[in-house]
């Protein structure tokens, strides 16, 4: 399954369009421009990648196979809607929220700065709420505007904007043990 | 905005130039600035790092495009299945609605041309039973016996409306006998006919009036 070139110029809503008319090219062309973004959502989402990866998988078939819903207007926004659906679905029966007063248990494991700090991350980001999370993964780890994420999560953009917004705020939040303790990691060591 | 606005503002590039500035101050003149934007400098680091890193396994991308387009291919096969499958089910039920109809047709068309003989069940179960006793008793009469016992059992054996009688000395006794019936039923359809009591005096009967004709 090969890549054709001479699709890279096409725009997302073209490719569909040909895919729908039985070139599976076209498909191989919009799995490569996505999976990475998509990929990035789900495992964020879900936090488990064998979770991740079976629904990163079933997003696709689901396109494939209701690629005649989609009748033009914003491909990715339809995409992500089809995985923000799945993906719901699977955290309702498989995900329980974690009560935001777990907030003082993060530490910094001995590692590497970044790892360490990412480590802390994920686990801040799971403190957040789903509305948060979701627009802050969609944001950094799917790299759509605010505008596209408010499209996807149906929301309005402000909302959107607020969102991501508060979430940075809480993530930091729930850092500032870690930033503390870290800082007086390294007060000691001079 | 506060301060921590002003960071977050920065890292999501939204900003206005006076914003710009003014974020610009404070972090040449506020180490706690200086230190809050060091800190989410390196969440923001962290989740780009984290992001650039997220890339689905090799095999994954095989798995998940053969899976998908094979759906497509099912999806168009199975479009083309439930149609062709839809289009003879029409068909077969075409046909046999249309026979049953024609059949149907037939039948009562048939009903009509022999409307004249329809008889209701008793009417036909009396019938025979009389017939019955008409033939068995010519027959005995034949052989030169009556004897009741014969004429009871080869009644039950011989229960058939192909036997109709058709000869002058059986109808006023079939006759007789139906009117016999027709009074039994305002009884509750019991019909007080005794074969081994009745019957030799009915075979009497039949033999004179066969020698009176």
């Amino acid at each position: 399954m090969s890549n054709s070139n001479n699709l890279t110029p096409l725009s997302d809503e073209d490719l569909m369009s040909r895919f729908q008319e039985g070139s599976d090219d076209a498909f191989v062309e919009l799995y490569d421009r996505y999976n990475r973004r998509l990929y990035g959502y789900c495992v964020q989402m879900l936090k488990d990648k064998e979770f991740a990866e079976d629904l990163f998988q079933e997003i696709f078939i689901r396109v494939a196979r209701k690629r005649h819903h989609f009748q033009g207007g914003n491909f990715s926004g339809w995409l992500f809607a089809i995985a923000r659906n799945q993906c719901l679905n699977t955290l309702r029966d498989a995900v329980s929220h974690t009560s935001l007063d777990d907030v003082g248990v993060l530490r910094a494991p001995d590692q590497e700065l970044y790892d360490e700090t990412g480590e802390i991350l994920k686990q801040a980001i799971e403190k957040l709420s789903p509305e948060m999370k979701e627009a802050l993964v969609l944001r950094v780890y799917s790299e759509f505007s605010y505008q596209e994420i408010a499209e996807i999560t149906e929301a309005k953009l402000a909302t959107v904007k607020v969102r991501i917004h508060r979430a940075k705020l809480r993530l930091h939040d729930l850092l500032t043990p870690y930033f503390a303790d870290r800082y007086s990691k390294q007060s000691s060591t001079i | 905005m506060t301060t921590q606005d002003l960071i977050i503002g920065h890292y999501e590039e939204t900003l206005t130039e006076t914003q710009q500035a003014e974020l610009d101050s404070l972090l040449e003149n506020s180490p706690e600035a200086q230190t809050l934007f060091e800190q989410h400098g390196v969440i923001e680091e962290s989740m780009k790092k984290e992001s650039e890193e997220l890339v689905p396994p090799f095999g994954l991308r095989e798995a998940t495009l053969g899976a998908a387009l094979a759906t497509a291919v099912e999806t168009i096969g199975g479009g083309i299945a439930a149609w062709l499958s839809s289009k003879i089910a029409i068909t077969v039920t075409t046909v046999i609605v249309g026979g049953a109809a024609v059949g149907l047709g037939i039948a009562l068309s048939g009903d009509d041309e022999v409307g004249q003989d329809q008889k209701t069940p008793v009417e036909m179960t009396t019938e025979m039973n009389v017939n019955n006793n008409v033939i068995d008793a010519s027959a005995n009469d034949n052989e030169g016996t009556n004897s009741p016992s014969a004429v009871s059992t080869d009644n039950y054996r011989s229960l058939s409306t192909s036997e109709t009688p058709t000869t002058a000395a059986t109808e006023p006794q079939t006759q007789r006998d139906i009117s016999a019936v027709d009074a039994a039923e305002s009884k509750d359809l019991q019909i007080d006919f005794n074969f081994e009591r009745d019957a030799p005096a009915v075979i009497e009967q039949t033999r004179v009036e066969g020698a009176n004709n």
